[in-house]
């Protein structure tokens, strides 16, 4: 839990420093006026080092406990020799020349791009270090760091901005000069994430819809559930926004952009839960030690615990949750449609999300294996 | 001044990790899983596709759950070894592991296995006899397990199940009728 919500406020914290960096780079007449809070920046960096530390600390329990050494050196030896400390002390070291140039050069009124460009290589190999010893390049050593790397940082530029602009933005008078650059960034960063995104769960996992009956798989599931919901958005942001602004002056694009930027958090949230849950190499393995998923096992018959394989199976309950959440996508665009707030549209999409997911990982059901395997657990 | 950022650019990208490499399962083991072992064997190995750093588990236990006494050494990198004293009696047993991979992930796995040798006659009808005694309480496991399927199929799940799936679509229906009635 700890790690989760830690990874979760990372990703936060590394996107409003991107987000703010590129911004900064960009020329004035080209983007909304800006008013990010001082502290909010310096402490993000400051917290970089913080926010990644419990997962060397739970390492060092589980080495403390399992082998009867003190916690201390335990940890001493994570730190100093493991490869997740070596990336731990190098990412300290990148968030303490961070804070060294936002505490110097932020403030400043006219401070030359460079900065902001050093500030961004820096948070490019931060985050480099990150996925250095993250699921995928465990997974698959340098595919799976490389395409982590691409992913994390596209998601960072593409969310992180949007974070900076929907929040922290004073007013939308250049609003059509930002959306001319902003809007090519983010087709590119949506393109860059949807590739490494699929080479990743390719590694990750070993049957897309067969880790569905796995809490990872159906946090997978979710998460690209919500993509969709977030392309909804930006789709809307970035075309339809113009047409309203034009029918409506007094229209406001703040609740739309920060709907998006909800429903990006959504996403980090669930990102941020499946760093914490045992990835679906081995599924079969998997569902033999632990068995289904807390969420499979309430809503569907599971079965008893033992070897099973996960298969398709048509499921009638199953297809009216698909149904209903095709319903909840229609309504979502009905609802925009009809000028309702972007809340409310942000609220029933995320209905069709858990809809579909339930209703698609009720499509999966559990064989079990023959009797002879039974036997042996 | 203007030349600070590129620098510090230029630094940031030597720091990068040359490489990472990771990827860490357990290629094989001897006994391997479900093995039913025949001869003698004092030594447990588990091999890994990867160096590791270290252990934090190797335990070995006998049927009845209790740790059986042994050595443990990791060595090489890619092995750990369990060593008992003396050659394990029959039965069942498993071995419980969990090693950190070179990239600090924490990998833990069980591997069981049965030791059944065939010794002097005596102790061979004993065992025989013993594994008559045994063949009927498995019977019985086996029975129970199906109790508990049928149990488990008949517990509450198409409950919450149908619960769910009646309210999405109350909601989908209410939000239907009150965006229509907008404008």
């Amino acid at each position: 839990m700890l790690i989760a919500v830690s990874n979760g406020l990372l990703y936060v914290a590394l996107g409003i420093l991107m987000g703010t960096a590129l911004l900064n780079m960009i020329p004035k007449t080209n983007r909304p006026e800006l008013k990010v809070p001082f502290p909010l920046v310096l402490g993000s960096a400051l917290l970089l080092p913080v926010l990644t530390f419990p997962s060397l600390l739970d390492i060092a329990r589980s080495i403390s406990s399992g082998r009867d050494r003190l916690l201390s050196e335990a940890l001493e030896m994570v730190v100093f020799s493991f490869q997740i400390g070596t990336a731990w002390i190098s990412l300290t070291i990148a968030s303490a020349a961070l804070a060294v140039l936002i505490a110097l050069f932020y403030r400043k009124k006219n401070a030359h791009w460079s900065i902001y460009l050093a500030s961004m290589a820096l948070l490019a190999a931060i985050i480099g270090f990150q996925a250095s010893v993250g699921h995928a390049a465990s997974a698959n050593s340098l595919i799976g760091f490389t395409t982590h790397t691409m992913h994390y940082l596209a998601v960072s530029v593409w969310i992180g901005t949007l974070f900076v602009v929907s929040w922290f933005s004073k007013s939308y008078v250049n609003w059509e000069g930002f959306l001319e650059w902003f809007t090519l960034i983010a087709v590119g960063c949506v393109v860059l994430v949807t590739m490494s995104g699929l080479i990743m769960s390719q590694l990750i996992t070993e049957s897309i819809t067969g880790s569905w009956v796995l809490s990872y798989g159906q946090a997978l599931l979710l998460k690209h559930l919500l993509f969709a919901v977030i392309l909804f958005f930006a789709v809307f942001n970035a075309f339809f926004i113009r047409g309203r602004l034009k029918k409506d002056a007094s229209f406001s694009p703040r609740s739309w952009l920060r709907a998006e930027s909800a429903a990006a958090l959504s996403i980090l949230a669930v990102t941020a839960f499946m760093t914490e849950q045992e990835t679906p190499q081995r599924i079969e393995r998997l569902l033999r030690a632990e068995g289904p998923s807390p969420l499979y096992a309430m809503l569907f018959d599971s079965g008893p615990a033992g070897p099973a394989s996960p298969v398709f199976s048509f499921h009638l309950p199953g297809l009216v949750l698909i149904l209903v959440g095709g319903l909840f996508a229609w309504l979502t665009y009905y609802s925009m449609k009809k000028e309702m707030s972007a809340w409310v549209v942000l609220g029933i999409s995320l209905f069709f999300a858990i809809s579909m997911m339930l209703g698609l990982m009720s499509m999966i059901g559990l064989e079990t294996a023959a009797a002879s395997a039974a036997g042996l657990f | 001044m203007k030349y600070i950022g590129t620098a510090f650019a230029a630094f940031a990208l030597l720091w990068f990790p040359a490489s990472a490499e990771a990827h860490t399962y357990m290629e094989e083991s001897t006994p391997e899983d479900g093995e039913t072992v025949e001869e003698d064997i004092s030594e447990i190995i588990i091999s890994f596709d990867s160096p590791i750093q270290d252990y934090n588990i190797a335990d070995l236990y006998d049927e009845e759950g209790e740790p059986v006494l042994g050595e443990v050494t990791h060595d090489p990198l890619e092995e750990v070894a369990f060593n008992t004293d003396e050659p394990l009696p029959n039965g069942d047993y498993t071995f419980e592991f969990e090693i950190i991979s070179e990239d600090g992930h924490i990998i833990e796995d069980t591997i069981a296995f049965t030791v059944d040798q065939e010794e002097d006659a005596a102790e061979a009808q004993e065992e025989n006899g013993a594994e008559e005694e045994e063949a009927a309480p498995e019977e019985e496991s086996t029975e129970e397990t199906a109790a508990a399927e049928t149990e488990e199929e008949d517990s509450g799940s198409p409950l919450v199940l149908g619960g769910t799936v009646i309210l999405l679509v109350l909601v989908a229906g209410a939000l239907f009728f009150l965006i229509r009635r907008k404008k």
